[in-house]
């Protein structure tokens, strides 16, 4: 899985966390680790992993599950917002 | 007759049968948008038009008397009788003084208040259903009028007062609501001052609320979904969350205010404006 930004109206971060106005008209406000996971995407394609590893870096390995399977999680659902573009098939 | 909505001038002309009436109405409820140089001025009126049952009356909104409808959105309307086109009356011209103001001033879906002595102001937003009218109708007979549904702030973090009609329901079972000029209700009526903006503050009523209204700091990340969806034209805005995060940060922070009953609402807001909240 790979995955990017989409275009958005604005964002704005404070204390970790982000508040993001998509393109949908919605301003949501993103949790400490898809903050961190928004953060991470650009206007580029870049690997699930990627955004994983920086997770595992910024919040320590997860007690329970994988760090892949939480992150492409967190990656769907930053899809469902519409403010992220997800390549499932792509290799990590 | 002319009118004045957030700064946005206008004639308003009526027409169709019983037109001298609504004009008269019109001049009643909106009494405290009337220029101070048009108090005088006789409603226009044109009750020779025929129009059929179904748009019995209309009002158009002019640039000037006789002149060109306003062309800012859609300025003319009509309806069966007087109520439904008075009750109609309010949405557009509130529509037409947003649209007119999208690009200068930041329009909050609020009420807006104000301390008589110092001029400073609090907006209190929140979607309909949130008690806005209810809130401007209790707090007002003390505080300043400013609105009941547009917390417009300028540049300076004035508010700009629009003291429009209330909306009140006259029987839980009418299904149109009457204007009411705020002067009837007996509020407090603006003055030429300005009213700097000291509070923003989101309305939470809940109606099992017991005891004193509950003000709460929010982060303005936390507060700006909500700011944004009660703050009209932030699509045209240049960075729109920043602009509404700067204007918060400067005015205070936003607020919660959890509340059941209006007049729980008169000491906190009153503490707001004193910077003792």
């Amino acid at each position: 899985m790979r995955a990017r930004r989409r275009e958005v109206v604005d964002e704005y971060v404070e204390d970790g966390l982000a508040a993001v106005y998509s393109q949908d008209g919605v301003v949501v406000l993103l949790s400490e680790l898809a903050t961190t996971a928004w953060e991470v995407l650009g206007e580029q394609w870049a690997a699930a992993d990627d955004v994983a590893a920086e997770l595992v870096r910024v919040f320590g390995a997860p007690p329970e599950g994988g760090a892949e399977q939480l992150t492409a999680d967190a990656l769907r659902s930053l899809a469902e917002m519409h403010l992220v573009e997800l390549d499932e098939g792509a290799l990590a | 007759m002319r009118l004045e909505a957030l700064k946005l001038r206008f004639d308003v002309h009526c027409a169709g049968s019983g037109a001298s009436e609504l004009a008269t109405a019109v001049a009643e409820a909106w009494a405290w948008c009337l220029p101070e140089a048009a108090f005088d001025d006789a409603p226009e009126t044109d009750t020779e038009t025929e129009l059929d049952p179904e748009r019995r009356l209309s009002v158009t909104l002019r640039e000037g008397p006789g002149g060109d409808p306003l062309q800012v959105g859609p300025s003319t309307l009509s309806g069966p009788d007087l109520g439904a086109v008075m009750d109609r009356l309010t949405p557009m011209v509130t529509g037409l003084a947003l649209t007119a103001h999208r690009s200068d001033l930041v329009m909050f879906h609020a009420c807006a208040v104000a301390d008589p002595e110092t001029g400073g102001a609090v907006a209190l937003y929140g979607p309909s259903g949130t008690g806005k009218t209810t809130v401007a109708r209790t707090l007002c007979t003390d505080l300043v009028y400013l609105s009941d549904e547009t917390a417009a702030v300028d540049d300076d973090l004035c508010v700009v007062p629009y003291p429009k009609p209330l909306s009140v329901l006259a029987r839980p079972s009418d299904a149109v609501k009457d204007q009411v000029s705020p002067g009837r209700l007996g509020l407090v009526r603006a003055t030429d001052r300005a009213y700097p903006l000291r509070g923003l503050l989101q309305l939470r009523r809940d109606p099992a609320h017991v005891g004193a209204a509950v003000l709460e700091p929010l982060s303005t990340v936390e507060a700006l979904p909500e700011l944004v969806a009660q703050t009209s034209f932030t699509r045209e805005m240049t960075r729109p969350l920043h602009r509404l995060a700067d204007l918060a940060h400067r005015t205070g922070g936003v607020r919660r205010v959890t509340y059941a009953e209006a007049g729980q609402l008169g000491p906190v807001v009153r503490a707001v404006l004193d910077g003792e909240a």
